[in-house]
Protein backbone atom coordinates (compact mmCIF):
# COMPACT_ATOMS: atom_id res chain seq x y z
CA UNK A 1 0.00 0.00 0.00
CA UNK A 2 0.89 3.72 -0.01
CA UNK A 3 3.68 4.52 2.30
CA UNK A 4 2.06 7.80 3.22
CA UNK A 5 -1.06 5.83 4.02
CA UNK A 6 0.70 3.59 5.92
CA UNK A 7 2.41 6.21 7.91
CA UNK A 8 -1.01 8.03 8.68
CA UNK A 9 -2.23 4.86 10.11
CA UNK A 10 0.22 3.79 12.11
CA UNK A 11 0.38 7.31 13.54
CA UNK A 12 -3.42 7.11 14.15
CA UNK A 13 -2.78 3.66 15.91
CA UNK A 14 -0.35 5.36 17.89
CA UNK A 15 -2.24 7.78 18.90
CA UNK A 16 -5.34 5.68 20.23
CA UNK A 17 -2.89 3.06 21.90
CA UNK A 18 -1.19 6.29 23.61
CA UNK A 19 -5.03 7.50 24.41
CA UNK A 20 -5.83 4.25 26.02
CA UNK A 21 -2.41 3.99 27.90
CA UNK A 22 -3.58 7.67 28.99
CA UNK A 23 -7.18 6.77 30.28
CA UNK A 24 -6.12 3.74 31.74
CA UNK A 25 -3.66 5.06 34.19
CA UNK A 26 -6.18 8.11 35.27
CA UNK A 27 -8.85 6.35 36.17
CA UNK A 28 -7.67 4.49 39.52
CA UNK A 29 -9.94 3.12 41.22
CA UNK A 30 -11.72 4.63 44.40
CA UNK A 31 -13.02 2.36 46.89
CA UNK A 32 -16.48 3.19 46.37
CA UNK A 33 -18.27 -0.13 45.45
CA UNK A 34 -21.09 -0.44 44.12
CA UNK A 35 -24.17 0.90 47.11
CA UNK A 36 -26.61 0.85 44.39
CA UNK A 37 -28.16 3.99 45.38
CA UNK A 38 -25.41 6.41 44.91
CA UNK A 39 -26.71 9.57 42.58
CA UNK A 40 -23.34 9.64 40.53
CA UNK A 41 -22.61 13.43 42.05
CA UNK A 42 -22.37 12.53 45.44
CA UNK A 43 -20.67 9.32 44.56
CA UNK A 44 -17.20 11.41 44.56
CA UNK A 45 -18.11 12.59 48.20
CA UNK A 46 -18.99 9.62 49.24
CA UNK A 47 -15.43 7.69 47.79
CA UNK A 48 -13.37 10.39 49.79
CA UNK A 49 -15.03 10.57 53.07
CA UNK A 50 -14.41 6.33 52.57
CA UNK A 51 -11.01 6.54 51.91
CA UNK A 52 -9.85 9.05 54.48
CA UNK A 53 -8.74 7.12 57.76
CA UNK A 54 -11.46 5.42 59.35
CA UNK A 55 -10.71 7.77 62.46
CA UNK A 56 -11.33 11.03 60.65
CA UNK A 57 -8.82 13.78 62.40
CA UNK A 58 -11.24 16.27 64.59
CA UNK A 59 -12.92 18.52 61.95
CA UNK A 60 -12.45 16.24 58.97
CA UNK A 61 -15.00 14.80 56.73
CA UNK A 62 -18.03 13.92 57.24
CA UNK A 63 -20.63 12.23 54.91
CA UNK A 64 -24.66 12.83 56.16
CA UNK A 65 -26.60 10.41 54.86
CA UNK A 66 -30.09 10.96 54.24
CA UNK A 67 -33.41 9.16 53.55
CA UNK A 68 -35.75 10.31 50.44
CA UNK A 69 -38.43 12.46 51.81
CA UNK A 70 -38.32 16.15 52.82
CA UNK A 71 -37.60 15.87 56.96
CA UNK A 72 -34.91 13.34 56.59
CA UNK A 73 -33.30 16.34 54.25
CA UNK A 74 -33.78 18.96 56.74
CA UNK A 75 -32.07 17.10 59.50
CA UNK A 76 -29.53 16.19 57.44
CA UNK A 77 -29.03 19.94 57.08
CA UNK A 78 -29.12 21.20 60.68
CA UNK A 79 -26.20 17.86 61.47
CA UNK A 80 -24.75 19.41 58.55
CA UNK A 81 -24.77 23.03 60.12
CA UNK A 82 -23.52 22.34 63.76
CA UNK A 83 -21.30 20.13 62.31
CA UNK A 84 -19.69 23.24 60.32
CA UNK A 85 -19.56 24.97 63.77
CA UNK A 86 -18.10 22.19 65.12
CA UNK A 87 -14.87 22.93 62.29
CA UNK A 88 -16.13 19.76 60.22
CA UNK A 89 -16.57 19.43 56.02
CA UNK A 90 -19.84 17.73 56.14
CA UNK A 91 -21.61 17.22 53.34
CA UNK A 92 -24.88 15.26 52.91
CA UNK A 93 -25.42 12.28 50.44
CA UNK A 94 -29.58 11.79 49.80
CA UNK A 95 -30.29 8.74 49.41
CA UNK A 96 -33.42 6.59 49.08
CA UNK A 97 -34.73 4.30 52.30
CA UNK A 98 -33.22 2.42 55.70
CA UNK A 99 -32.41 -0.89 53.05
CA UNK A 100 -30.09 1.21 51.49
CA UNK A 101 -28.86 3.48 53.82
CA UNK A 102 -28.26 1.15 56.72
CA UNK A 103 -25.59 -1.39 54.57
CA UNK A 104 -23.98 1.90 53.95
CA UNK A 105 -23.50 3.50 57.68
CA UNK A 106 -22.19 0.30 58.65
CA UNK A 107 -19.51 -0.16 55.97
CA UNK A 108 -18.41 3.97 56.66
CA UNK A 109 -19.43 4.67 53.06
CA UNK A 110 -22.02 7.19 55.33
CA UNK A 111 -20.80 8.07 58.68
CA UNK A 112 -24.09 10.17 59.90
CA UNK A 113 -27.21 9.52 59.44
CA UNK A 114 -30.39 10.98 61.55
CA UNK A 115 -32.53 7.85 62.06
CA UNK A 116 -35.92 7.15 64.15
CA UNK A 117 -35.61 5.21 67.74
CA UNK A 118 -38.09 2.61 66.95
CA UNK A 119 -38.03 1.72 63.14
CA UNK A 120 -34.42 1.53 63.31
CA UNK A 121 -34.13 -1.09 66.15
CA UNK A 122 -36.71 -3.10 64.85
CA UNK A 123 -34.73 -3.26 61.22
CA UNK A 124 -31.88 -3.88 63.15
CA UNK A 125 -33.57 -6.85 65.11
CA UNK A 126 -35.20 -8.40 61.77
CA UNK A 127 -31.98 -7.85 60.21
CA UNK A 128 -29.90 -9.81 63.05
CA UNK A 129 -32.44 -12.33 64.20
CA UNK A 130 -34.69 -13.40 61.35
CA UNK A 131 -38.21 -12.26 60.14
CA UNK A 132 -40.24 -13.73 63.03
CA UNK A 133 -37.98 -12.28 65.43
CA UNK A 134 -40.16 -10.79 68.77
CA UNK A 135 -40.32 -7.31 68.53
CA UNK A 136 -38.11 -5.06 70.50
CA UNK A 137 -38.91 -1.78 69.99
CA UNK A 138 -42.10 -0.05 71.82
CA UNK A 139 -43.51 2.89 73.28
CA UNK A 140 -41.06 3.32 75.95
CA UNK A 141 -38.21 5.48 74.83
CA UNK A 142 -35.24 4.45 77.65
CA UNK A 143 -36.13 0.73 77.08
CA UNK A 144 -36.13 0.53 72.83
CA UNK A 145 -32.97 2.79 72.94
CA UNK A 146 -31.48 0.36 75.48
CA UNK A 147 -32.24 -2.52 72.83
CA UNK A 148 -30.86 -0.54 70.00
CA UNK A 149 -27.64 0.37 71.61
CA UNK A 150 -27.27 -3.71 71.58
CA UNK A 151 -28.05 -4.37 68.41
CA UNK A 152 -26.43 -1.27 67.39
CA UNK A 153 -23.12 -1.77 68.71
CA UNK A 154 -23.29 -5.12 67.18
CA UNK A 155 -22.75 -3.94 63.70
CA UNK A 156 -20.74 -1.07 64.47
CA UNK A 157 -22.70 1.71 64.63
CA UNK A 158 -23.36 3.76 67.64
CA UNK A 159 -26.48 5.45 68.78
CA UNK A 160 -26.72 9.05 70.35
CA UNK A 161 -28.93 10.26 72.92
CA UNK A 162 -32.59 10.53 71.62
CA UNK A 163 -34.14 13.61 70.76
CA UNK A 164 -37.45 14.86 72.05
CA UNK A 165 -38.66 15.17 68.84
CA UNK A 166 -40.46 12.72 67.15
CA UNK A 167 -41.83 11.32 63.90
CA UNK A 168 -43.55 8.12 63.39
CA UNK A 169 -45.16 6.29 60.27
CA UNK A 170 -48.73 7.45 60.02
CA UNK A 171 -51.83 6.58 57.48
CA UNK A 172 -53.83 9.15 56.15
CA UNK A 173 -57.34 9.21 54.13
CA UNK A 174 -59.03 12.31 52.74
CA UNK A 175 -61.31 14.33 55.01
CA UNK A 176 -64.15 13.35 52.42
CA UNK A 177 -63.82 9.73 52.93
CA UNK A 178 -63.44 9.87 57.02
CA UNK A 179 -66.25 12.08 56.97
CA UNK A 180 -68.34 10.02 54.56
CA UNK A 181 -67.22 6.40 56.80
CA UNK A 182 -66.77 7.92 60.15
CA UNK A 183 -63.41 7.40 60.42
CA UNK A 184 -61.38 8.80 63.26
CA UNK A 185 -58.90 5.70 64.10
CA UNK A 186 -57.03 3.01 62.34
CA UNK A 187 -59.79 1.09 64.17
CA UNK A 188 -62.35 2.62 62.60
CA UNK A 189 -60.90 2.27 59.05
CA UNK A 190 -59.91 -1.52 60.03
CA UNK A 191 -63.81 -2.45 60.66
CA UNK A 192 -64.85 -0.60 57.65
CA UNK A 193 -61.96 -2.63 55.41
CA UNK A 194 -64.19 -6.14 56.46
CA UNK A 195 -66.49 -5.55 53.72
CA UNK A 196 -65.02 -2.71 51.76
CA UNK A 197 -61.23 -3.73 51.46
CA UNK A 198 -59.23 -0.49 51.00
CA UNK A 199 -55.95 0.51 48.37
CA UNK A 200 -53.34 0.78 50.25
CA UNK A 201 -50.62 3.49 48.96
CA UNK A 202 -47.32 3.82 49.89
CA UNK A 203 -43.51 3.67 49.67
CA UNK A 204 -41.94 0.55 47.85
CA UNK A 205 -40.90 -1.27 50.96
CA UNK A 206 -43.87 -0.99 52.61
CA UNK A 207 -44.94 -4.63 52.25
CA UNK A 208 -42.32 -5.80 53.85
CA UNK A 209 -42.33 -3.68 56.92
CA UNK A 210 -43.73 -4.55 60.19
CA UNK A 211 -44.49 -0.92 61.02
CA UNK A 212 -46.40 -0.17 57.60
CA UNK A 213 -48.77 -3.14 55.42
CA UNK A 214 -48.11 -6.47 57.24
CA UNK A 215 -48.30 -4.35 61.16
CA UNK A 216 -51.86 -3.18 59.98
CA UNK A 217 -52.74 -6.44 58.52
CA UNK A 218 -52.04 -7.85 61.75
CA UNK A 219 -52.39 -5.32 64.35
CA UNK A 220 -55.69 -4.06 63.23
CA UNK A 221 -56.92 -7.15 61.21
CA UNK A 222 -57.05 -4.65 57.81
CA UNK A 223 -58.27 -5.46 54.62
CA UNK A 224 -56.00 -4.16 51.87
CA UNK A 225 -57.66 -4.97 48.19
CA UNK A 226 -54.71 -3.51 46.56
CA UNK A 227 -50.84 -1.68 47.05
CA UNK A 228 -49.45 0.85 45.18
CA UNK A 229 -46.43 1.91 45.21
CA UNK A 230 -45.53 5.20 45.86
CA UNK A 231 -43.10 7.79 47.86
CA UNK A 232 -42.59 8.15 50.96
CA UNK A 233 -45.38 10.50 52.45
CA UNK A 234 -44.71 12.38 49.00
CA UNK A 235 -46.44 14.43 46.72
CA UNK A 236 -46.95 11.36 44.81
CA UNK A 237 -48.80 9.61 47.79
CA UNK A 238 -50.95 12.74 48.43
CA UNK A 239 -51.82 13.21 44.53
CA UNK A 240 -52.94 9.65 44.51
CA UNK A 241 -54.97 10.04 47.65
CA UNK A 242 -56.64 13.69 46.35
CA UNK A 243 -58.07 11.85 43.04
CA UNK A 244 -58.80 8.80 44.95
CA UNK A 245 -56.52 6.19 43.37
CA UNK A 246 -55.78 5.19 47.05
CA UNK A 247 -58.36 5.21 49.97
CA UNK A 248 -55.57 5.30 52.54
CA UNK A 249 -51.86 6.50 52.48
CA UNK A 250 -48.71 6.62 54.35
CA UNK A 251 -47.84 10.09 55.24
CA UNK A 252 -45.66 10.88 58.64
CA UNK A 253 -46.66 12.62 61.97
CA UNK A 254 -44.68 15.33 61.66
CA UNK A 255 -45.82 15.90 57.85
CA UNK A 256 -46.37 20.03 57.48
CA UNK A 257 -48.63 19.57 54.77
CA UNK A 258 -52.05 16.83 56.03
CA UNK A 259 -54.57 19.88 57.26
CA UNK A 260 -53.24 21.71 53.90
CA UNK A 261 -53.89 18.84 51.18
CA UNK A 262 -57.22 18.12 53.05
CA UNK A 263 -56.24 14.72 54.80
CA UNK A 264 -56.73 13.34 57.90
CA UNK A 265 -54.22 11.27 59.91
CA UNK A 266 -56.20 8.23 61.37
CA UNK A 267 -55.21 7.91 65.33
CA UNK A 268 -53.12 4.87 66.18
CA UNK A 269 -55.26 3.83 68.59
CA UNK A 270 -53.49 0.58 68.90
CA UNK A 271 -50.04 1.68 68.98
CA UNK A 272 -48.68 0.32 66.03
CA UNK A 273 -46.33 2.58 65.82
CA UNK A 274 -43.70 2.52 67.97
CA UNK A 275 -41.39 5.67 70.02
CA UNK A 276 -39.70 6.63 66.88
CA UNK A 277 -38.01 9.60 68.37
CA UNK A 278 -34.88 11.29 66.04
CA UNK A 279 -31.99 10.11 66.84
CA UNK A 280 -27.91 10.36 65.53
CA UNK A 281 -26.94 6.98 64.12
CA UNK A 282 -23.22 7.03 63.89
CA UNK A 283 -20.18 4.73 62.54
CA UNK A 284 -18.84 3.56 65.39
CA UNK A 285 -15.41 4.37 63.86
CA UNK A 286 -16.19 8.29 62.62
CA UNK A 287 -17.17 9.02 66.34
CA UNK A 288 -15.29 11.26 68.70
CA UNK A 289 -16.61 13.36 71.12
CA UNK A 290 -16.49 16.42 69.16
CA UNK A 291 -18.99 15.12 66.75
CA UNK A 292 -21.07 13.77 69.16
CA UNK A 293 -21.12 17.15 71.03
CA UNK A 294 -22.24 18.67 68.29
CA UNK A 295 -24.80 16.15 67.16
CA UNK A 296 -26.19 15.77 70.76
CA UNK A 297 -26.85 19.65 70.92
CA UNK A 298 -28.71 19.54 68.19
CA UNK A 299 -30.82 16.43 69.07
CA UNK A 300 -31.37 18.08 72.51
CA UNK A 301 -32.79 21.75 71.48
CA UNK A 302 -34.79 19.76 68.68
CA UNK A 303 -38.89 19.29 69.64
CA UNK A 304 -41.45 17.81 67.21
CA UNK A 305 -43.19 21.18 66.70
CA UNK A 306 -39.92 22.47 65.33
CA UNK A 307 -40.19 19.63 63.12
CA UNK A 308 -43.77 19.99 61.93
CA UNK A 309 -42.94 23.96 61.28
CA UNK A 310 -39.99 23.30 59.09
CA UNK A 311 -41.38 20.37 57.27
CA UNK A 312 -44.41 23.39 56.69
CA UNK A 313 -41.91 25.40 55.16
CA UNK A 314 -40.14 23.31 52.99
CA UNK A 315 -42.81 21.35 51.86
CA UNK A 316 -45.32 23.77 51.41
CA UNK A 317 -43.79 27.34 51.05
CA UNK A 318 -41.49 25.81 49.26
CA UNK A 319 -38.27 27.34 51.51
CA UNK A 320 -34.73 25.53 50.89
CA UNK A 321 -34.04 22.56 53.29
CA UNK A 322 -30.39 24.03 53.67
CA UNK A 323 -31.86 27.38 54.54
CA UNK A 324 -34.57 26.52 56.89
CA UNK A 325 -31.89 24.34 59.31
CA UNK A 326 -29.56 26.76 59.27
CA UNK A 327 -32.32 29.40 60.73
CA UNK A 328 -33.33 26.94 63.00
CA UNK A 329 -29.99 26.51 64.27
CA UNK A 330 -28.88 30.46 64.52
CA UNK A 331 -32.39 31.09 66.64
CA UNK A 332 -31.41 28.02 69.32
CA UNK A 333 -27.61 29.66 69.42
CA UNK A 334 -25.91 26.56 67.78
CA UNK A 335 -24.50 28.27 65.40
CA UNK A 336 -23.47 32.01 65.42
CA UNK B 1 -24.42 -12.92 53.75
CA UNK B 2 -26.97 -10.81 52.43
CA UNK B 3 -28.43 -10.58 49.00
CA UNK B 4 -25.96 -8.31 47.81
CA UNK B 5 -22.85 -10.23 48.72
CA UNK B 6 -24.33 -13.23 47.32
CA UNK B 7 -25.26 -11.59 44.07
CA UNK B 8 -21.09 -10.71 43.39
CA UNK B 9 -20.34 -14.54 44.76
CA UNK B 10 -23.02 -16.59 42.46
CA UNK B 11 -25.21 -14.03 40.30
CA UNK B 12 -26.88 -16.78 38.59
CA UNK B 13 -27.93 -18.31 42.00
CA UNK B 14 -30.79 -16.10 43.34
CA UNK B 15 -32.08 -15.17 40.15
CA UNK B 16 -31.98 -18.15 39.21
CA UNK B 17 -34.03 -18.89 42.36
CA UNK B 18 -36.23 -16.82 41.83
CA UNK B 19 -36.96 -17.77 38.18
CA UNK B 20 -37.90 -21.04 38.94
CA UNK B 21 -40.12 -20.13 41.46
CA UNK B 22 -43.35 -20.90 40.49
CA UNK B 23 -45.37 -17.54 42.46
CA UNK B 24 -43.57 -15.57 40.62
CA UNK B 25 -45.64 -16.59 37.59
CA UNK B 26 -48.68 -16.49 39.26
CA UNK B 27 -51.27 -13.81 39.80
CA UNK B 28 -51.73 -10.29 39.83
CA UNK B 29 -47.91 -9.52 40.56
CA UNK B 30 -46.56 -12.71 38.50
CA UNK B 31 -45.11 -12.28 35.62
CA UNK B 32 -47.01 -12.63 33.00
CA UNK B 33 -49.28 -10.50 34.35
CA UNK B 34 -46.86 -7.82 34.33
CA UNK B 35 -45.67 -8.53 30.96
CA UNK B 36 -49.22 -7.92 30.01
CA UNK B 37 -49.31 -4.48 31.97
CA UNK B 38 -46.17 -3.26 30.64
CA UNK B 39 -47.10 -4.01 27.15
CA UNK B 40 -50.46 -2.58 27.42
CA UNK B 41 -48.88 0.85 28.88
CA UNK B 42 -46.05 0.68 25.73
CA UNK B 43 -48.84 -0.16 23.37
CA UNK B 44 -51.43 2.69 24.16
CA UNK B 45 -48.34 4.94 24.20
CA UNK B 46 -46.69 3.98 20.62
CA UNK B 47 -50.39 3.93 18.89
CA UNK B 48 -50.84 7.42 20.14
CA UNK B 49 -47.35 8.44 19.32
CA UNK B 50 -47.50 6.95 15.72
CA UNK B 51 -51.22 8.32 15.08
CA UNK B 52 -49.29 12.01 15.67
CA UNK B 53 -45.67 11.42 13.90
CA UNK B 54 -46.59 9.28 11.05
CA UNK B 55 -49.24 10.76 9.10
CA UNK B 56 -47.27 14.18 9.97
CA UNK B 57 -43.88 13.28 9.10
CA UNK B 58 -45.54 11.62 6.11
CA UNK B 59 -47.40 14.92 4.86
CA UNK B 60 -44.12 17.12 5.18
CA UNK B 61 -41.90 14.98 3.34
CA UNK B 62 -44.20 14.47 0.92
CA UNK B 63 -44.52 18.74 0.64
CA UNK B 64 -40.68 18.17 1.02
CA UNK B 65 -41.03 21.80 3.65
CA UNK B 66 -40.25 22.40 7.07
CA UNK B 67 -37.21 20.22 6.91
CA UNK B 68 -35.78 22.61 9.80
CA UNK B 69 -38.43 22.17 12.08
CA UNK B 70 -38.89 18.33 11.94
CA UNK B 71 -35.05 18.20 12.70
CA UNK B 72 -35.89 20.62 15.67
CA UNK B 73 -38.66 18.93 17.10
CA UNK B 74 -36.64 15.34 16.46
CA UNK B 75 -34.00 16.87 18.52
CA UNK B 76 -35.66 18.61 20.74
CA UNK B 77 -37.85 15.71 21.72
CA UNK B 78 -35.02 13.64 22.19
CA UNK B 79 -33.52 15.82 25.16
CA UNK B 80 -36.63 16.08 27.27
CA UNK B 81 -36.13 13.16 29.64
CA UNK B 82 -38.99 10.91 30.22
CA UNK B 83 -37.89 10.38 33.98
CA UNK B 84 -38.71 14.42 34.81
CA UNK B 85 -41.98 14.85 32.58
CA UNK B 86 -43.52 11.44 34.22
CA UNK B 87 -43.12 12.91 37.57
CA UNK B 88 -44.01 16.56 36.58
CA UNK B 89 -47.54 14.65 34.74
CA UNK B 90 -48.05 12.37 37.56
CA UNK B 91 -47.89 15.10 40.35
CA UNK B 92 -50.28 17.33 37.92
CA UNK B 93 -54.05 17.20 38.78
CA UNK B 94 -55.66 16.57 35.47
CA UNK B 95 -53.40 13.70 34.73
CA UNK B 96 -52.07 12.69 38.14
CA UNK B 97 -51.14 9.04 39.68
CA UNK B 98 -52.21 6.90 36.93
CA UNK B 99 -51.25 5.10 33.31
CA UNK B 100 -52.29 8.09 31.79
CA UNK B 101 -48.95 9.69 33.17
CA UNK B 102 -46.82 7.11 32.02
CA UNK B 103 -48.32 6.69 28.45
CA UNK B 104 -48.27 10.52 27.60
CA UNK B 105 -44.83 10.55 28.85
CA UNK B 106 -43.42 7.88 26.75
CA UNK B 107 -45.92 8.89 23.83
CA UNK B 108 -43.40 11.96 24.05
CA UNK B 109 -40.47 10.35 24.07
CA UNK B 110 -41.43 7.68 21.08
CA UNK B 111 -42.13 10.70 18.53
CA UNK B 112 -38.86 12.23 17.58
CA UNK B 113 -37.38 9.00 15.76
CA UNK B 114 -41.05 8.08 14.20
CA UNK B 115 -41.47 11.91 13.15
CA UNK B 116 -37.82 12.42 11.40
CA UNK B 117 -37.74 8.94 9.73
CA UNK B 118 -41.00 9.05 7.69
CA UNK B 119 -40.59 12.76 6.80
CA UNK B 120 -36.55 11.58 5.82
CA UNK B 121 -37.75 8.35 4.35
CA UNK B 122 -40.59 10.46 2.49
CA UNK B 123 -39.07 13.37 1.18
CA UNK B 124 -35.59 11.10 0.32
CA UNK B 125 -37.76 8.36 -1.81
CA UNK B 126 -35.57 8.70 -4.91
CA UNK B 127 -36.22 11.97 -6.73
CA UNK B 128 -35.91 9.93 -10.08
CA UNK B 129 -38.91 7.93 -9.41
CA UNK B 130 -41.04 10.45 -8.28
CA UNK B 131 -40.20 12.75 -11.45
CA UNK B 132 -41.13 9.44 -14.10
CA UNK B 133 -44.44 9.10 -11.61
CA UNK B 134 -45.40 13.08 -12.03
CA UNK B 135 -44.09 12.33 -15.61
CA UNK B 136 -46.65 9.43 -16.38
CA UNK B 137 -49.36 11.89 -15.08
CA UNK B 138 -49.59 10.28 -11.61
CA UNK B 139 -51.88 12.97 -9.23
CA UNK B 140 -49.71 13.96 -5.84
CA UNK B 141 -51.51 11.85 -3.69
CA UNK B 142 -51.31 8.77 -6.11
CA UNK B 143 -47.71 9.49 -6.32
CA UNK B 144 -47.28 9.70 -2.35
CA UNK B 145 -49.24 6.41 -1.60
CA UNK B 146 -47.70 4.19 -5.19
CA UNK B 147 -43.97 5.46 -4.62
CA UNK B 148 -43.06 7.49 -1.84
CA UNK B 149 -44.30 5.59 0.40
CA UNK B 150 -43.52 2.17 -0.73
CA UNK B 151 -39.78 3.28 -1.17
CA UNK B 152 -39.59 5.02 2.14
CA UNK B 153 -40.71 1.59 3.68
CA UNK B 154 -36.89 0.83 4.91
CA UNK B 155 -36.40 4.12 6.68
CA UNK B 156 -39.81 4.42 8.38
CA UNK B 157 -39.97 1.68 9.65
CA UNK B 158 -36.30 1.93 11.60
CA UNK B 159 -38.20 4.34 13.02
CA UNK B 160 -40.87 2.68 14.21
CA UNK B 161 -38.75 -0.25 15.50
CA UNK B 162 -36.18 2.24 17.36
CA UNK B 163 -39.39 3.86 19.06
CA UNK B 164 -41.23 0.74 20.04
CA UNK B 165 -38.17 -0.41 21.34
CA UNK B 166 -36.55 2.23 23.47
CA UNK B 167 -40.46 2.61 24.38
CA UNK B 168 -40.55 -0.66 25.74
CA UNK B 169 -37.19 -0.47 27.56
CA UNK B 170 -38.53 2.90 29.37
CA UNK B 171 -41.89 1.75 30.23
CA UNK B 172 -40.10 0.34 33.22
CA UNK B 173 -40.75 3.85 34.24
CA UNK B 174 -44.18 3.51 34.68
CA UNK B 175 -43.30 1.35 37.87
CA UNK B 176 -42.40 4.74 39.63
CA UNK B 177 -45.40 6.72 39.89
CA UNK B 178 -47.20 3.52 41.18
CA UNK B 179 -47.91 2.20 37.84
CA UNK B 180 -47.43 -2.08 36.42
CA UNK B 181 -45.33 -3.46 34.23
CA UNK B 182 -42.35 -5.49 34.44
CA UNK B 183 -40.27 -2.14 36.42
CA UNK B 184 -42.71 -2.60 39.19
CA UNK B 185 -39.83 -6.14 39.31
CA UNK B 186 -37.05 -3.49 39.39
CA UNK B 187 -38.50 -0.16 41.77
CA UNK B 188 -39.55 -2.76 44.14
CA UNK B 189 -36.39 -4.63 44.52
CA UNK B 190 -34.39 -1.64 44.42
CA UNK B 191 -36.62 -0.16 47.32
CA UNK B 192 -36.12 -3.64 49.18
CA UNK B 193 -32.50 -4.13 48.51
CA UNK B 194 -33.55 -7.49 47.02
CA UNK B 195 -30.96 -7.53 44.59
CA UNK B 196 -32.44 -10.59 43.10
CA UNK B 197 -35.83 -8.95 42.27
CA UNK B 198 -34.36 -6.25 40.53
CA UNK B 199 -32.18 -8.43 38.52
CA UNK B 200 -35.13 -10.59 37.59
CA UNK B 201 -36.96 -7.74 36.14
CA UNK B 202 -33.94 -6.63 34.19
CA UNK B 203 -33.46 -9.91 32.75
CA UNK B 204 -37.24 -9.91 31.73
CA UNK B 205 -37.16 -6.09 30.00
CA UNK B 206 -34.11 -7.37 28.34
CA UNK B 207 -35.74 -10.27 27.11
CA UNK B 208 -38.70 -8.37 25.67
CA UNK B 209 -36.93 -5.74 24.24
CA UNK B 210 -34.70 -8.11 22.41
CA UNK B 211 -37.77 -10.48 20.95
CA UNK B 212 -39.80 -7.37 20.22
CA UNK B 213 -36.96 -6.00 17.55
CA UNK B 214 -36.66 -9.30 16.39
CA UNK B 215 -40.39 -9.39 15.62
CA UNK B 216 -40.57 -6.12 13.77
CA UNK B 217 -37.27 -6.92 11.83
CA UNK B 218 -39.52 -10.33 10.82
CA UNK B 219 -42.86 -7.82 9.78
CA UNK B 220 -40.17 -5.07 8.08
CA UNK B 221 -38.88 -7.51 6.09
CA UNK B 222 -42.29 -8.70 5.33
CA UNK B 223 -44.04 -5.30 4.16
CA UNK B 224 -40.69 -3.90 2.35
CA UNK B 225 -41.43 -4.21 -1.16
CA UNK B 226 -39.39 -7.12 -2.58
CA UNK B 227 -36.88 -4.89 -4.81
CA UNK B 228 -35.93 -2.87 -1.74
CA UNK B 229 -35.04 -5.78 0.91
CA UNK B 230 -31.79 -6.09 2.63
CA UNK B 231 -31.01 -8.98 0.41
CA UNK B 232 -31.70 -7.57 -2.48
CA UNK B 233 -28.91 -5.16 -4.32
CA UNK B 234 -30.87 -1.95 -3.71
CA UNK B 235 -31.66 -2.64 -0.15
CA UNK B 236 -29.31 -1.03 2.40
CA UNK B 237 -30.87 -1.53 5.87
Amino acid sequence: MHASTLRQRAVAAAALGLALTLAACGGSSTSSDSSAADASAPASAASTAAEASPEPAAGGPITIGAFGFGESKILANLYAGALTAAGFEPSIIELTNREVVEPALESGEVQVVPEYLGTLTEFLNVKANGPDAAPLASGDVEATLAQLQTLANAVGITVLTPSPAADQNAFAVTREFAEANGLATLSDLAGYSQSNPVRLGGPPECPTRPFCQPGLEETYGMQFSEFTSLDAGGPLTKQALAQGAIDVGLVFSSDGGVAANDLVVLTDDLTLQTADNIIAAVTTSALTPALQTALDAVSAALTTEDLVQMNKMVDIDRADAATVAQEWLTSKGLVS
Amino acid sequence: MDAREGILVNPLGPVGAWFADPANWTGTSGVPARLVEHLWISARALILAFAIALPLGVWLGHVGRFGTLVTSIGNLGRAIPTFALLIILASWEPVGVSDLAAILALAVFAVPPVLTNSFVGVRDADPTAKESARGMGMTGGQVLWRVELPLSVPIVAAGVRTSTVQVVATATLAALVGGGGLGRFVVDGFGRQDTALMLSGVILVAIVCVAIELVLAAVQKALTPPPLRADSVLGAF
